[in-house]
């Protein structure tokens, strides 16, 4: 072996991470070159003298500041043991309550109101979202006043909890959803989201961010009506695909049908969603699937670039086969992407779920 | 003692005196890991407070497939290329004002008194100054690599998922900025490698 061959591995030898042959190479070869023998320690001593550094200190007041900013971006911090058992406590008195609640309501406006056998099923299922909705539509058709308040956030506190690169530009209408639009959607979900229905309501069904989000729409020294009951449950393991967020404030923009009319979506808002994606400054990675998707794939041609290594910024697609994940997530953090679409519906992220990281998004469109 | 595993799950069902025991005994690795990349103390702070807010934000998305630790130094890793790409330079040159305070006076580095010292090397607080400042004249990739191997002493392997490249690049990644580092170090401190000249 040549000496530059010797020391493209003098690091590794060093780490023990040699095989046999290789490091008796090694060890050959510095007993008999005097220059890849001062090569060899004068690396060696390097590695030391940074193994030697000794860790330095955390700042002052490090753990306290954090946790003033934790209880600042979820004022629910550290309380949350509290308001769980008083949520507890809260759903023992509506499960009491509950069915004689349903009674009077339906007397008096049976057509305003849900089915009041919902209910008792709300009470034993504190954990699902859908059904935690719909205790505080109803108070609030009662309440409105009161409620209303609760849940306008002060301007800072949502400016505070709208994380970066979270989302295109939005479409401002009245339908817009502020919870909905912040939701942290650049951490890939769990497997189980990739067989979640793929046509949500969203109105009907909060995503699961928004049931353990709407703690933060209310201030901390709030008393806690018997409605937020929602909002301290644990978040259910079913969750909403991301694409019932994003796409449900797309779909009433004007872009809808007409920048993407071929982008295929069974749920109607993925060409929204590319609509909005095209005027947007973000980088998409695209995994196809293997089935027909040529009117898709023709609308990407139409609107987007191909990415290169310096054109890492605007809209731009990498497209992938479904099976080589790991090679989107090595290509997501490469081109620092704000969004991962795919159109297959049974697309398992589940390998690179946790590689995935803030900034990435999945975007269904099938 | 809970187990990450238990910790983990319990803040998954609300539980943020659990997120305080998770996150207390990295609080001080992804300080330090901070500094390293970003070679400036006061956004190191701020780059360390930003991941734990994070973790917290989005622990409901780890699902347990990585290790814990590699999980949180990945988001520690972005959120300091955030903060690089931010200030608009891909790499430092010579770095020494980043150990500035905002009069240009050197900081004082805060060091611990407790760890031992290795027996063959008995560094003075001058040297580890030093080092550090030499360590802080390498491009970001390299200046990681140390930082992640040599200085918190990772696996290559948990080294590739958290810098999302493949072994083989952390090694020769790792190879090259020690040779670079070494030779910064000859030139600086060349007392230190003087057993060893030919």
């Amino acid at each position: 072996m040549k000496c530059l061959e010797i020391r493209e591995i003098t690091s590794e030898f060093i780490d023990g991470g040699l095989d046999e042959k290789n490091s008796s190479l090694v060890k050959q070869h510095i007993s008999e070159c005097v220059e890849c023998s001062k090569y060899y320690n004068e690396i060696k001593t390097t590695v030391s003298l940074c193994n030697s550094l000794k860790p330095l200190t955390l700042p002052e007041n490090f753990s306290f500041r954090l946790n003033e900013k934790l209880k600042k971006s979820d004022p629910w911090y550290k309380n949350k043991k509290l308001y769980i058992s008083a949520a507890g406590l809260a759903a023992s008195i509506y499960l009491i309550a509950g069915p004689f609640y349903s009674l009077y309501m339906n007397i008096n406006n049976m057509q305003e109101q849900p089915q009041p056998t919902d209910y008792p099923q709300i009470v034993q299922n504190e954990a699902a979202a859908d059904n935690d909705k719909q205790p505080a539509e109803v108070l609030k058709k009662e309440e409105a006043p009161a409620t209303a308040s609760l849940k306008e956030k002060p301007p800072e506190q949502k400016k505070q909890e709208e994380p970066d690169r979270i989302l295109p530009p939005k479409e401002q209408n009245s339908d817009y959803n502020e919870n909905e639009a912040t939701l942290p959607q650049d951490i890939m979900p769990e497997p189980e989201i990739q067989s979640a229905p793929q046509k949500p309501a969203p109105q009907a069904t909060p995503s699961p961010q928004v049931s353990m989000k709407p703690e933060a729409t209310m201030p901390p020294e709030a008393t806690m009506p018997a409605v937020i009951i929602a909002a301290v449950t644990p978040a259910p393991v079913q969750e909403s695909p991301p694409e019932a967020v994003l796409f449900a404030d797309m779909d009433n923009s004007a872009e809808t049908k007409t920048a993407a009319p071929a982008a295929k979506s069974s749920g109607g808002g993925g060409g929204a969603a590319m609509a909005s994606l095209a005027k947007s400054e973000a980088t998409v990675l695209y995994i196809k699937n293997k089935g027909d998707n040529s009117d898709f794939k023709e609308w990407l041609a139409k609107n987007t670039a191909p990415i290169t290594e310096t054109n890492s910024h605007g809209f731009s697609v990498i497209s992938l086969s479904s099976e080589d994940y790991t090679k989107a997530a090595e290509i997501a953090q490469k081109y620092s992407l704000n969004y991962v679409i795919t159109d297959s519906a049974n697309a398992d992220f589940s390998a690179i779920s946790d590689l995935l990281t803030p900034g990435n998004y999945i975007i269904f469109t099938n | 003692m809970e187990s990450e595993k238990e910790l983990i799950a319990k803040i998954k069902s609300g539980d943020s005196l659990a997120f305080e025991k998770l996150i207390t005994p990295y609080q001080q690795k992804v300080y330090n890991i901070a500094v390293g990349i970003l070679c400036n103390y006061e956004d190191a702070d701020d780059a360390a407070q930003e991941t734990f807010i994070k973790v917290f934000k989005y622990i409901n998305n780890f699902s347990g497939k990585s290790l814990f630790y590699t999980w949180l130094y990945r988001i520690t890793y972005n959120v300091c290329l955030d903060i690089l790409r931010k200030r608009n330079k891909s790499h430092f040159g010579f770095i020494t004002k980043y150990f500035q305070n905002d009069e240009g006076d050197d900081m004082e580095l805060q060091l611990e008194d407790t760890a031992p010292l290795p027996d063959e090397i008995c560094m003075t607080f001058e040297t580890q100054d030093e080092v550090r400042r030499a360590i802080s004249k390498l491009k970001e990739h390299y200046r990681t690599a140390i930082v992640l191997r040599d200085i918190e002493g990772l696996p290559y392997e948990e080294i590739s998922k958290i810098l999302d490249i493949s072994e083989g690049t952390v090694k020769s990644r790792i190879n090259r900025a020690r040779a670079q580092l070494k030779d910064i170090l000859v030139k600086d401190f060349p007392e230190l490698f003087k057993n060893y000249s030919v």
